[in-house]
Parts: C-alpha cells; sequence; structure tokens
C-alpha cells in the first residue's frame, strides 16, 4: 500500500545515523516536513537535526539537501512544506566541488 | 621596482628552455597588488607573452607556474599552485590548479613562481633548490609513469623532502588531455597543460625549500589560521573529511543529474554499487591530507581482490562519474584501475572518461566499428573495453587510441556523421560531470567558463542544488549569479585557496587573510574587483584568440534532446531560455552581446590597454 506511506531515503551521514537506507511512515493525512524530521529525531536521536543543521542557525543547504519528489527544498521553505501518502523525500549531505 | 608588501616571495623564474638559462625577475607592487597570485598572475603572463597565432605546442608559448601570497605561510589549505598555458584542447586559456606539497616547497625556495619559454633539444626536468635553478638530464626519465618519475627525481636528488611535478607518457606524446601529477594523486588536471610540458621536453619539475615566507603580522596571521583551522574541522567540511566527494553519487541520483550513458541520461540504474557510501565500505584504503590543510579530503582507494588486487588510485566524484556511469560502469573495480592509469600515465579522468563514453556511443550507433575501434568490444558497461581504450589513448596506439587522444570535440569532428552533435564538451573542454539538463544555472557557467566546461570556475550548480532557483528553468537573472560566482572564484583561485574552504570563509575573511600576510590594507569590495579584473583580462586573453559569443553555449545535446528520467522527464533547454540567460551574463558584466567588454568596464578594472584592439563598444 505505497500510497499510504511517505517514503524516506537517506544517504551519506544520514545514512550512517540512522543505520539503514530508507523507512517508510505510515500516515493518513498530510504532514508537515519539520514534524516528519522531528518524528525521525525521536527515533534515531538528535544528531539526526544537528546533521541538518537545524541546531546552527536553521537548515540553510549548507550543510544537508533535502529533496521532496525531486525537488530541493530551499532553506526558507523548509517549515512550508506539506507532505501527502505517496511522497519520496531523501535527506542527503549537500553537494559538493572544488578541491 | 620590486614588491614591497610581504607574503609574497617578491620575485620568480624566468627560464628559456631553448639555451638552458634563466634569470630571476622582481615581481612588481602593481602585479601583485592588483592581480593577487596565481590565476591572476597566469592571466597577467598569457595576456602579455602568448600573442594571436603563438600555437600551443610551439616554443613561442608560455608555461608559466605560479604560487599565492598565501602559500608557504600558516593560512590553512594554502599550498596550492596554477599552471598556465595557451591550451592545445581549447586554443583558449589553458590552466589548472594542482594542491600537495609542491606549491609550499617552491615559496619555500624563495620564488612566486616560474614562466618557461622555449623548447629543450632533449628531455629535462627543471630543479629549484632554494636560490639555485636549472635543467637536469631526464633522457632516463622518459617513457616513465609520473609515479616513477617523482620516485627516481627524489632518488636522484638524495632527498625525500622534494615535490615533484610531472608527466607521464600522455604528456610526452602530446595526448591533448594530458595532465601534469604532484604528490602521486594531485592534478593540475585541465586543458591539457601536461601536453605542453611534452612539446617542451620538460618532463618534471621540482622543489625543494629551506626557507620560510616572511608575513606582515605573523602574530595575528597565525591566530586567525588558527581559527580557520578550527572551522574546517566544524559540520561544513564533515562532508569532504568522511565522505569525500563521491558521496555525491547519490545525491545526483536523487536529482536525476548525475551524468551516465555519455549524459543521456541523468540517472544510473546501479548508482548504488558506485556510490561513496559502498565505497568507503569496499575500497578506501586511508585518506590523507595535503600540506597544511586540516581538512584531508583525499579518498585513496585500493582494490582488494580479482585481476585488479592491490590497484591504488585517489577516488573523486568526478573521476568515479566520468569513468563509471558516464561510460556505464558500475564496477568499483574497474573504476579504480582506471583512475589508476589515468594518474600515472598522465591524462585527465574528466576529459578521458567523456572522450570514451562518446566513443562508445558511436560503437551503439554503428558510427564506429572493427578497426575504427581496434577490434574492441566498446559498448556501453563493458568495463575491460574502457579500460583498454584508455590505454590505447594513453600511448596514441592504433586507430582508436590515437582518435580519442584529440579530445572529444576533435575526435568527433574527425569522425562526422553527426557524432558531434554528442560530443559534450565545451570550447573543446570536455564537461564535468554535472547534468546539462537538470541543473541549468550550472550549465550557463561550465558554457560561459574561461577554460571550457568547468564547475570550479563559478560553482553556480550550487543555486541549482540548493534550491535556491529552480534548476530547470532559466532566465535573465542566472547571468548575475554566474558573474558573482566567477569574481568570487577567481578570487580563491588567485590566492590561492582550497575552493573545500568556501563553506567556511567569507570574502571579508579572505581580504583580512591577504591583508595579514602581505601588510597591503585590502578590503572586501578591492578584492572582488581584483576577482572581475582577473576575468576580464583572461577573457581579453580569449578574445586575442579568437573568441566569440558562439564559444560560450552547451553542446547540442542540451538543447536537441530531452530527458527520460522519471522525475525531469522533457527536460531540455531551449535556444530562447538560453540566450536570455546569456544576455543577463554579458549585461551583469558590463560586456557587449557579443561577449566583449566594453571599454567603460576595462576602464573601472584599469584594464584600457588591453582593451585595444578587441573592438569594444
Amino acid at each position: 500500500m505505497a500510497d499510504s506511506r511517505i517514503e524516506v531515503d537517506f544517504i551519506g551521514p544520514f545514512r550512517d545515523i540512522c543505520g539503514c537506507r530508507n523507512i517508510g511512515l505510515d500516515v493518513d493525512r498530510e504532514l508537515a516536513l519539520p514534524a516528519l524530521i522531528e518524528e525521525i529525531a525521536s527515533k534515531f536521536g538528535s544528531e539526526f537535526t544537528e546533521r541538518l543543521g537545524l541546531s546552527e542557525g536553521g537548515y540553510d543547504g549548507e550543510l544537508a539537501t533535502v529533496i521532496v519528489n525531486g525537488k530541493v527544498v530551499g532553506g526558507p521553505k523548509l517549515g512550508e512544506v506539506v507532505l501527502r501518502p505517496g511522497d519520496r523525500v531523501v535527506f542527503a549531505p549537500s553537494l559538493t566541488g572544488g578541491g | 621596482m620590486g614588491v614591497e608588501t610581504k607574503g609574497y616571495a617578491g620575485k620568480y623564474i624566468v627560464f628559456d628552455l631553448g639555451k638552458g638559462k634563466g634569470r630571476s625577475e622582481a615581481l612588481s607592487e602593481s602585479v601583485a597588488t592588483n592581480f593577487i597570485g596565481g590565476y591572476g598572475f597566469g592571466a597577467r603572463t598569457l595576456y602579455d607573452n602568448v600573442r594571436a597565432g603563438v600555437e600551443p605546442y610551439s616554443p613561442e608559448n608560455v608555461l608559466a607556474w605560479w604560487t599565492g601570497p598565501l602559500a608557504g605561510t600558516v593560512a590553512p589549505t594554502t599550498s596550492k599552485y596554477a599552471v598556465f598555458a595557451r591550451s592545445p584542447l581549447t586554443g583558449f586559456f589553458g590552466f589548472g590548479v594542482s594542491s600537495g606539497g609542491f606549491a609550499y616547497e617552491l615559496k619555500s625556495a624563495g620564488w612566486d613562481g616560474v614562466v618557461f619559454f622555449g623548447r629543450s633539444p632533449k628531455p629535462v626536468y627543471f630543479f629549484v633548490d632554494d636560490d639555485a635553478y636549472g635543467l637536469r638530464d631526464a633522457s632516463a626519465l622518459w617513457g616513465k609513469t609520473t609515479w616513477e618519475t617523482e620516485e627516481l627525481v627524489r632518488e636522484e636528488l638524495g632527498d625525500d623532502a622534494v615535490r615533484v611535478a610531472s608527466i607521464g607518457p600522455a604528456g610526452e606524446g602530446l595526448v591533448r588531455i594530458a595532465n601534469i601529477t604532484n604528490d602521486r594523486n594531485r592534478q593540475v588536471g585541465r586543458t591539457g597543460l601536461g601536453s605542453v610540458m611534452g612539446s617542451k621536453m620538460l618532463k618534471a619539475v621540482a622543489a625543494r625549500g629551506t626557507g620560510s615566507v616572511d608575513v606582515a603580522d605573523p602574530e595575528g596571521l597565525f591566530e586567525f589560521s588558527m581559527e580557520l583551522n578550527e572551522r574546517c574541522q566544524g559540520p561544513k567540511t564533515e562532508k569532504y573529511r568522511i565522505y569525500g566527494t563521491p558521496a555525491n553519487v547519490l545525491v545526483h541520483q536523487k536529482l536525476c543529474c548525475l551524468p551516465s550513458y555519455n549524459f543521456q541520461r541523468g540517472t544510473f540504474e546501479y548508482a548504488e554499487e558506485v556510490s561513496g557510501e559502498r565505497m568507503m565500505r569496499t575500497h578506501v584504503k586511508k585518506v590523507i591530507a595535503c600540506t597544511n590543510c586540516p581538512i584531508a579530503c583525499d579518498h585513496v582507494n585500493e582494490v582488494r581482490d580479482g585481476p585488479y588486487k592491490g590497484t591504488v588510485a585517489s577516488m573523486d566524484y568526478e573521476s568515479l562519474d566520468m569513468l563509471g556511469p558516464c561510460c556505464g560502469v558500475r564496477d568499483l573495480d574497474s573504476i579504480t584501475k582506471a583512475v589508476n592509469i589515468c594518474d600515472t600515465m598522465g591524462v585527465d579522468t574528466i576529459s578521458a572518461g567523456v572522450t570514451i563514453a562518446w566513443a562508445m556511443e558511436c560503437y551503439e550507433r554503428g558510427i564506429l566499428a572493427g578497426e575504427d575501434v581496434d577490434g574492441l568490444d566498446l559498448r556501453f558497461g563493458n568495463a575491460e573495453a574502457m579500460i583498454r581504450a584508455l590505454g590505447l589513448l594513453c600511448r596514441k596506439e592504433g586507430r582508436l587510441g590515437r582518435l580519442l587522444a584529440e579530445g572529444v570535440k576533435r575526435a568527433s569532428e574527425a569522425v562526422g556523421k553527426g557524432s558531434e552533435k554528442f560530443a559534450v564538451h565545451n570550447k573543446g573542454l570536455e564537461w564535468g560531470a554535472y547534468s546539462m539538463r537538470s541543473l541549468k544555472t550550472s550549465t550557463l557557467g561550465f558554457a560561459t567558463s574561461i577554460r571550457g566546461a568547468c564547475y570550479l570556475r563559478s560553482g553556480s550548480y550550487q543555486v541549482d542544488v540548493k534550491g535556491t532557483v529552480d534548476r530547470l528553468k532559466l532566465d535573465r537573472s542566472r547571468g548575475k549569479i554566474v558573474y558573482e560566482g566567477e569574481n568570487s572564484y577567481a578570487i580563491i583561485d588567485s590566492l590561492i585557496l582550497c575552493k573545500f574552504i568556501r563553506g567556511v570563509m567569507s570574502a571579508g575573511d579572505m581580504a583580512k587573510l591577504y591583508t595579514l600576510a602581505t601588510g597591503f590594507e585590502m578590503t572586501e569590495k578591492q578584492l572582488m574587483l581584483a576577482g572581475e579584473r582577473i576575468h576580464n583580462l583572461a577573457k581579453c586573453f580569449n578574445l586575442v584568440h579568437g573568441a566569440s559569443r558562439k564559444d560560450d553555449y552547451p553542446p547540442p545535446r542540451a538543447f536537441e534532446e530531452e530527458m527520460t528520467d522519471d522525475g525531469v522527464r522533457g527536460a531540455r533547454i531551449t535556444r530562447e531560455e538560453y540566450d536570455e540567460a546569456l544576455d543577463g551574463y554579458y549585461e551583469a558584466r558590463g560586456w557587449t552581446g557579443e561577449g566583449i567588454p566594453m571599454r567603460s568596464k576595462l576602464a573601472e578594472l584599469g584594464l584600457e590597454k588591453e582593451g585595444e584592439g578587441l573592438g569594444v563598444g
């Protein structure tokens, strides 16, 4: 019953923190993205929110990238995103290039 | 008059390889403070010395090596140098930046840089030993790999502390995508400068310095550097320290911007198998740092089993994608082997991967077959064929090797039959591992880059991947983003700092570092103006060598084919939106619609003289 779930993928440090590649959350209604993050943190520890940068003045895309249905969530919009059953969320490190 | 500011050594070597003689030149105060170092000095050197018509492999082409004012000081991530010449791959401004310990030694020897002219009649290497410098015979080194050369030079000089930057057989054989390697794993990778060394019969440059760099405020610089060191140990650089850039693979995959199958797609069905996460478990043997770097990003792989057992290679995201998914290859052992071949034979991993991926697509489309590919079954995903093709390329062996050694632009022009349409490059430089159609601001930055397709000239992919803009659209406003990124990166490449520090260091911090090291009161505004000046001078060089608006476009695949990956299905760039964004970029730069700097802009930057004869408006 994939449509009643929100699928969450973890990459890089988030995979290490959570100890798994992905989880599925059964939901029967809309869920705010911050509420999802809170739920994940309650399950896997506060390191999860720290790694998102939430403890350092807010998520700004510098430390981590949050992707919802293939679309990057810009820093200021994190609190505005509302998830629905069937959505796919990715928590990943920010993209890097250089040297 | 020589430079009086500290930080700089204050002098550089000008060396004629034909005559085997050189001289010490004083660095002028004006050049130092207006062009900063590294990229800025390279722009000045090439513009002043390489006139129109000078062929890249002719003795008249200059090969300039420059450090920055912070090299050799306590400031973190500053052991970097850059090399410059007219590129044999693009015909335009050629340059690359490398790290390791080479710059630290050269600067500690008392030199800001070395500018080579001419061509040696026989293989030589150049050795800087504090005040002394000169050529040594390299006949016995000719034909050796870069790793062998480093060892042999150190052995001959009897000093393990000597740092060596050398070319492999590819550079000797004038493979146009040849690079320069130092400290085994660090490269001046792009624009084919290894082959310019080869054309000059210059096998290596070695440096040993026992002096120290005099700075204006030693205590202040030390204190600020310690603060920066601490920031470098914080969460914003954790991704480099722990995971390395291969952690990008799965992020790119999720965003459908992981180039695969020669950029036909933005996802790779085997991405997990080549991910940084998997690599950490199965291949990473150690993580090492460049001299004076608190980050330590260099993840070194070792193959543990199978036919390539024991093969070692430093692995970053670009190399991994270009010799992996871009060629349809899913086996980390084979990718590690391919990177090892590139590093030891001396070719750029990005250019090699893209050129082979193009040949694979030609093969699958029936454009290349049989003798054209020396009998290889060059299907996407055939790792063994990729490795054999790479070997041929590095040595220019067989029909395929001779073709691929020219880089993807020339190879596709030689083959024709429509293959130019899927030769993925800009200005002749092969595209890096960022999808063209699903990261559109990035694409504008790649295509307007001074040295050809490159993510390191503006970092414009960042606004796409942070969600600051809609990455699937382009408009006029993106031009200003690229413009600002280029100016900022021009300063990073001139000071020269590692770009991994950008998240923990502001432009104001860079100005402070410059002031503490040199004693010249540099403001953030002055520094950014210097970045703009440097970029414009490099642009003037390109214009002298024939660049025009047509050179600032991505390849046909970006416009003519829609993406088929779920999530970005149908994505492509329209000519109209690209033209609008390019107009916006030129406008932000103060350039004409043809991409030529306006007289007023050059005057603002103190470059009036350079504008003469360029037909600026």
